[in-house]
C-alpha cells in the first residue's frame, strides 16, 4: 500500500497526472540487451513506474565488469572481484527476468530477437545497451585472437588478468606502450588514466621505467591536469606522442611485440596495450541502427533510434554527441530512457531530463581529477550547457579531495545502477 | 520539466534518492533552504577547481530550485 502511494506521487511528480495500469490485459514486454550502466538503470526505473511490464534483461555474461576502476584493477590495487556484479542479482534487484543468452539477431520491423539458445523472443519496445566493439581490422596485424597479447582490457575483464599479470611482472627500466585510437570510443579518458596508474605501479619498483603514450589524436580530454600530474608524479616517465608527432599506429607485430606508425617508425615494447578503434557492438549492426559513422544515431529525448521506431539505443553504443561515452552518461541515458518509455505507453509527452556526465580519472590512487559537463535539448539538439575539467594545476590536497570523491561515486553509481 | 526527471541525474553522484556515501554530501532530508544556499553559492562561485560550480555554471534558477524541494522531501 505504501508502495503503491509512493508510485502515485512519483507519477504525479514525473509526468503530472496519476498513471493508471489497465488491470488484466496482457502486459507489454520490455527486452532490455544488456546489463551494463545503461541497461540496468534503464531495467531499475521502467520497472520503478511500471510495475505490470514484462521486462526481460537479455544478457549472456553471468557478470559485468565495470568499465570505472578497471585501470586500478589492472595496478592490483583493488581487486578485479571489486569491479564484478552479477547479472542474477541486478536483475533480481530490478525486479525483472533475466534471460542468459546472447542476442545473435534482431528483425528491426517487427521486433523480434532471435537468441543464441535457439528461443526467439517479441518485444512491443527493445532497448539496445549493448557497448562497443573492436575494430581489430583497422590495424595491420591485429585480430580478435592475437589482441590477448597486446591487452586493451578495454570490455569487461576478458583481458585483464593477462594485463594485470603482465605489469605485474615487469622489472623497474622496463618499457611499456599504450596506444590510444582517434574517433569516438568508450571512456575518453581511460587511456591517459591507463599511463598514470601504469607508471604509479612501475615506480613501486624503481623509477627507470618508460611509459610511452601513442596517440591517434592530437588532444584529449582533461589533458591540462593529466600531464600535469604524470610530470609531477613521475617525471621523465611517461611521454605522450600526438599524431602530428607520428604517434598513430597502423600495424602490429604480435610476435615480436612491435608496433609500426604512421610515419614507418617501429616501437618495441616490453609491455604493449594496444586500445583499437571502436564501433557499436555487433548486434546494433545486425538489427540495422548503425549509420556510417559506425555508431547509432538516435534522437536525443527517449534516444529511440532514427532508424527503427520502438527501438532505443543507449550508452556506448549510440551516438549521442556532445555527450561522451562514459558509465555516467549511460546511466543517465538509462534512466530517461526508461521514462520515455513509461510516458509512451500512457500516450503522455516524454519528459526531458537534465542530462549531465562526471567523470574522474584516478592518476594514483589518492590522486584524482575530474570532468563534468550538463546537457539540454535544444531545437530537437543535445547543447552542453556547461562542461569544465580540474584545473591544470592545483593542491595536492585538492587532488586527494578529487580522488575520495572518485571513490565515493563509483559506491554511490554501482549502487544506484545495479544494487 | 519535472523534478524527478531532473533530479535522476544528480543521483549518478549522490546516490539513489540523494542517500550518498562520504565524502559526496547526502541531498536527502536537507531542508530546502540549505540545498538552495549551496546550490546558488555554487553558481556564483569564482571559477575554480570543484566540480560542481562547473556542473551547475548555466543551469537556471527555477531547475535549483526544483531540485532542492525535490531532494528536501526525500526521507534521510
Amino acid at each position: 500500500m505504501r508502495r503503491r502511494k509512493l508510485l502515485a506521487a512519483l507519477s504525479m511528480a514525473l509526468f503530472g497526472q496519476h498513471l493508471s495500469w489497465a488491470g488484466g490485459r496482457v502486459a507489454e514486454r520490455v527486452v532490455i540487451v544488456g546489463s551494463g550502466f545503461g541497461g540496468a538503470n534503464c531495467a531499475r526505473i521502467l520497472r520503478k513506474f511500471a510495475p505490470h511490464l514484462d521486462i526481460v534483461l537479455v544478457d549472456a555474461r553471468e557478470h559485468f565488469y565495470t568499465g570505472p576502476f578497471t585501470n586500478l584493477a589492472m595496478t592490483g590495487h583493488w581487486s578485479v572481484q571489486r569491479i564484478r556484479f552479477s547479472t542474477a542479482q541486478i536483475a533480481r534487484a530490478h525486479g525483472v527476468r533475466w534471460h542468459p543468452a546472447e542476442v545473435i539477431d534482431i528483425d528491426p520491423l517487427r521486433r523480434r530477437l532471435t537468441l543464441a539458445d535457439g528461443q526467439g523472443m517479441d518485444a512491443d519496445r527493445i532497448v539496445l545497451a549493448p557497448g562497443v566493439r573492436m575494430r581489430y581490422a583497422d590495424i595491420d596485424g591485429l585480430n580478435a585472437g592475437n589482441s590477448q597479447q597486446v591487452p586493451h582490457a578495454w570490455l569487461g575483464d576478458a583481458q585483464l588478468p593477462a594485463l594485470r599479470q603482465r605489469l605485474a611482472a615487469l622489472k623497474d627500466g622496463a618499457t611499456v606502450a599504450i596506444t590510444a585510437p582517434a574517433g569516438a570510443y568508450r571512456c575518453p579518458p581511460g587511456p591517459y588514466e591507463r599511463a598514470g596508474l601504469m607508471a604509479w605501479s612501475l615506480q613501486q619498483k624503481g623509477r627507470r621505467s618508460k611509459i610511452v603514450l601513442l596517440d591517434a589524436k592530437d588532444d584529449f580530454t582533461k589533458r591540462g591536469p593529466i600531464q600535469a600530474a604524470w610530470s609531477s608524479l613521475y617525471p621523465g616517465m611517461v611521454e605522450w606522442v600526438p599524431r602530428r608527432a607520428g604517434g598513430r599506429v597502423t600495424g602490429i607485430d604480435v610476435a615480436k611485440q612491435q608496433l609500426h606508425l604512421a610515419d614507418g617508425e617501429v616501437v618495441g615494447a616490453d609491455l604493449i596495450s594496444l586500445i583499437p578503434p571502436q564501433e557499436a557492438a555487433t548486434i546494433a549492426h545486425r538489427a540495422d541502427l548503425v549509420d556510417a559513422s559506425g555508431w547509432c544515431p538516435v534522437e536525443p529525448v527517449g534516444f529511440e533510434s532514427r532508424r527503427h521506431a520502438g527501438i532505443h539505443v543507449i550508452g556506448d553504443a549510440a551516438d549521442i554527441a556532445p555527450m561522451p561515452k562514459s558509465a555516467y552518461a549511460a546511466s543517465a541515458q538509462g534512466k530517461l530512457c526508461a521514462l520515455a518509455i513509461v510516458a509512451d505507453l500512457h500516450g503522455l509527452p516524454r519528459p526531458e531530463g537534465l542530462l549531465t556526465n562526471t567523470c574522474y580519472s584516478l592518476l594514483a590512487p589518492d590522486f584524482g581529477v575530474s570532468i563534468s559537463a550538463s546537457y539540454r535539448v535544444v531545437d530537437k539538439r543535445l547543447n552542453s550547457l556547461s562542461s569544465g575539467q580540474s584545473a591544470s594545476f592545483s593542491p595536492r590536497s585538492e587532488r586527494a579531495q578529487e580522488a575520495r570523491n572518485a571513490y565515493a561515486w563509483y559506491a554511490n553509481v554501482t549502487k544506484d545502477s545495479f544494487q | 520539466m519535472s523534478a524527478a526527471a531532473l533530479a535522476l541525474s544528480c543521483e549518478g553522484c549522490h546516490g539513489r534518492e540523494g542517500r550518498s556515501v562520504d565524502p559526496i554530501p547526502s541531498l536527502a532530508g536537507q531542508s530546502v533552504e540549505d540545498l538552495q544556499f549551496a546550490l546558488r553559492s555554487f553558481q556564483q562561485a569564482l571559477p575554480s577547481d570543484q566540480l560542481m560550480p562547473r556542473l551547475l555554471k548555466n543551469v537556471a534558477p527555477a531547475t535549483l530550485r526544483e531540485l532542492a524541494c525535490y531532494f528536501s522531501q526525500m526521507a534521510p
